[in-house]
């Protein structure tokens, strides 16, 4: 008897857990998509402005230059994977999250500025957990080009997405702001790039059955860098945050 | 590699430790019509 009132309260014990950890874990699950998202978002605008600093469009082995002003108008897309690996089973036991990113954007320049706006879709799966998370994020952003080696960008990211992760079914909406300078480096065949930024982001979350919460509103500051080799003089940028390792390869095309 | 006179394309991966136990890999590709 005693047994048996052992695993009832047991059991009870255990799908009480279940119950909070489904919606805590569907939860942090979106508060990395979104982290993530923002982060994406926000290397792909500067690396879409740092390539009009400093840029010349060389036809390899014929040394004819243009300069980029000619092109004022600028229309691009960016597909990203990112993976997310959790040790230890700090992300409710699960080993980590796929996100698959879809940005498409547009700026025109007016001498140093570049305003422009960007829209992205994302989709995410937790390991070991079914459903997943789809979101949209809409994008303003402007860049201003200070000289041929440093230009500061800001963009704001308003998000709607919809998760169904663990059985936990939830709308979330975000916003987050960001603020970077950057630096660009070239010498021969070799590039250098580093940004320094704040991000501000904030949420809030509906969970069917548990109403709705507000994220703590979160601010970061970031440093990052980046040392390239080049096959040829090719200036460009890729910005990454806390990044150990990088590897670029860029085709760029002439302007006859 | 010459993908037409107003195109760029950037292809870039990077590995982020984001805390001890937390670590991001991306691949990113990013193309450009410049006109």
């Amino acid at each position: 008897m005693y047994k048996l009132v052992t695993l009832a309260v047991a059991a009870g014990a255990l799908l009480g857990a279940s119950g909070w950890w489904m919606p805590a874990a569907a939860q942090s699950a979106e508060d990395e998509v979104a982290k993530q998202t923002a982060r994406q978002i926000s290397d792909a605008i500067s690396k879409r402005v740092g390539e009009d600093v400093g840029v010349v469009y060389t036809a390899p082995g014929q040394g004819m230059v243009t300069e980029s002003g000619n092109f004022l108008n600028s229309a691009w897309g960016t597909l990203t994977y990112n993976r997310v690996d959790f040790d230890g089973g700090t992300f409710g036991g699960s080993d980590g999250v796929n996100i698959f990113l879809g940005t498409v954007g547009y700026d025109h320049r007016f001498d140093n500025f570049i305003p422009g706006i960007s829209v992205t879709g994302a989709h995410a799966k937790v390991d070991q957990v079914s459903g997943s998370s789809d979101g949209a994020t809409v994008s303003p952003y402007l860049g201003y080009i200070i000289n041929d080696w440093f230009f500061v960008n800001a963009l704001v990211g308003v998000s709607l997405a919809n998760s169904d992760i663990g059985g936990a079914d939830s709308d979330s909406t975000g916003v987050f702001t960001e603020e970077d300078a950057n630096v660009v480096w070239h010498d021969g065949n070799w590039l250098a790039t580093g940004k320094a930024g704040h991000r501000y982001r904030h949420s809030r979350d509906h969970e069917d059955g548990f109403g709705s919460t507000d994220s703590e509103p979160t601010r970061c500051w970031r440093a990052a860098r980046s040392v390239t080799g080049s096959t040829r003089y090719c200036p460009m940028s890729a910005p990454s945050t806390n990044t150990i390792s990088t590897s670029t390869r860029r085709t760029m095309i002439s302007s006859i | 590699m010459f993908a037409g006179p107003h195109f760029s394309m950037d292809l870039s991966g990077q590995a982020e430790v984001i805390d001890p136990d937390t670590t991001a890999y991306d691949v990113a590709w990013q193309g450009v019509y410049r006109f």
